[in-house]
């Protein structure tokens, strides 16, 4: 007969911690994993998005950006996070430490949770990329892209990180900065980053007319932006669950450190993406920016997640995905063409929530001696977060514009980015330009012309 | 290799007993991602100085 072994209390501690560390892992795990879809979807999106001449060439730039950024988080993203949260002068302790020569940037039997959270926060930093792509569509050039996007993904998406999101971070400490679902720290910036890019790269051929009235430009498939921004959606709950932090052998806590739990963030997602897809539906009555006003009404209320009553996050959501449209067509007042209102959804989606979470969120408590939720608070931290993407963005894009690197030749853009600088095709029996064509009557008309390309 | 047993080990990926090596690396990774980036500034300067679809591959 098999002999029965006790564990010693000792040893049930090991084990339950242990199990506590493997769980944590899991979760981790399979949040980067759904994270994954939001650029499945991002991908679907902004292809469906451009017009059939542009379709791979929108889908190249968001590939590259996983390629590009993965890496950047890697070789100083991660380091940034770390050792930034003071400001602008770094913790040298934490930036050595968090270099990917160090013993905790690898595999390591003693560290089961640099890797699992460095991997959702490359994670992160690749939807910035995708935030920032889709409203560049169809006339930046890819290199352009590239360097863009290693700004945002790899820099300043973490610094804003170090800053507004970390337990010790300025913004937190002094001014009880509250954003658990990142609306400010990922949308936010990564909104105002594109709309500084988007003013310097100007509008594409043909979208604004002398008179200043604006033609529409639509993308070749509707459904397929439309399924994409489903995808967004569903890549959002590993994205917000990445959000929370699993603290072994007791109640979940968001990255402050206040306890709070999923099923907090269940509620309030579920109804802010309702709210949205209903508010975007009233003002628009469209299917794309009903899917675009789910994001928004998510995003509006990733700052309070933990904390809105679900009603709430229901009208928050569905008020400012409302009024989301409504900002894109400032934007083409303005003569700003964002290909996919990245702005409207993400810079301005996020600006709103976090201003709005002042309100209602001020007063609530804060743990380790931090400065309790404000609207002050709340209101400093929008306005960093929009200045931390807007001045770089601008910066950094002007610079390629002055030399000539970040849009490309008009001819090119004419013709279309498939046939100019893509050797695949999207549709191998044919690929449609616009251009123009001599009608019967010997009028010049701006027509559909098919431009066969060797199948 | 950087262990020689499993017993009681931390970090066990290759080199981390060598920094310098590991240093090596990094610059080479980021090397790679510097040069993907100027092999894309080429592709578009040819592509759009000859922008025949003759690229295609068969």
């Amino acid at each position: 007969m098999e002999e029965q072994t006790t564990l010693t209390l000792e040893e049930l501690h090991a084990l339950i911690e242990m199990t506590n560390t493997l769980n944590m892992e899991i979760f981790y795990w399979w949040c980067t994993a759904l994270m994954v879809l939001i650029h499945a979807g991002f991908l679907s999106y902004e292809i469906g998005a451009s017009r059939l001449k542009n379709a791979l060439a929108a889908g190249v730039k968001n590939i590259l950006a996983f390629g590009f950024v993965i890496p950047s988080v890697f070789l100083c993203g991660w380091a940034i996070y770390n050792a930034f949260p003071d400001g602008l002068v770094p913790r040298m302790d934490a930036l050595l430490a968090a270099m990917p020569w160090s013993e905790s940037m690898g595999p390591n039997l003693k560290d089961n949770a640099t890797g699992i959270f460095w991997g959702a926060f490359a994670l992160f930093a690749a939807t910035t990329g995708s935030i920032l792509s889709g409203a560049i569509i169809e006339r930046a050039r890819i290199s352009a892209f590239i360097i863009l996007t290693i700004a945002l993904g790899g820099v300043l998406w973490l610094l804003a990180a170090s800053w507004g999101w970390h337990p010790e971070g300025w913004l937190t400490v002094q001014f009880g900065y509250h954003d658990v679902g990142a609306a400010g720290v990922v949308h936010q910036v990564a909104g105002f980053f594109a709309l500084a890019v988007v003013i310097n790269l100007g509008a594409r051929i043909g979208r604004f007319n002398p008179d200043g009235s604006v033609n529409q430009i639509v993308g070749h498939s509707m459904p397929m932006s439309v399924v994409g921004l489903m995808l967004i959606i569903v890549g959002f709950f590993g994205f917000l669950g990445g959000c929370i932090i699993y603290n072994s052998g007791a109640q979940w806590i968001n990255i402050y450190g206040q306890p709070t739990n999923l099923s907090a963030f269940a509620f309030n997602t579920l109804m802010g993406f309702a709210g949205g897809l209903i508010g975007a539906y009233l003002t628009t009555r469209e299917p794309f920016w009903m899917m675009s006003g789910g994001l928004v009404g998510i995003i509006s209320v990733a700052p309070g997640l933990d904390l809105y009553h679900p009603g709430l996050a229901y009208l928050i959501g569905m008020g400012v995905a409302a009024a989301a449209p409504l900002v894109n067509n400032l934007l083409l007042k303005l003569q700003l063409d964002d290909a996919v209102g990245a702005f409207a959804v993400h810079g301005f989606g996020g600006f709103a929530g976090l201003v709005i979470s002042g309100v209602f969120l001020a007063g609530y408590p804060n743990v380790n001696g931090m400065a309790e939720i404000s609207f002050t608070g709340q209101l400093v931290g929008a306005l960093v977060m929009a200045s931390l993407g807007f001045f770089p963005g601008y910066a950094i894009s002007y610079g390629l514009k002055k030399i000539g690197m970040l849009r490309v030749p008009a001819n090119a853009e004419e013709r279309g980015l498939d046939l100019t600088e893509v050797p695949a095709q999207a549709y191998p029996e044919w690929t449609a330009m616009y251009g123009h064509a001599t009608s019967v009557d010997g009028r010049e008309v701006t027509t559909l012309v098919v431009e066969a390309k060797p199948a | 290799m950087s262990i020689s047993t499993f017993e009681g080990a931390g970090a066990v990926f290759t080199f981390a007993d060598k920094p310098t090596i590991l240093m090596v690396i990094t610059f080479l990774v980021a090397a790679v991602s510097l040069f993907a980036l100027v092999a894309t500034m080429i592709h578009e300067k040819h592509s759009y100085a000859d922008p025949q679809p003759k690229k295609l591959k068969h």
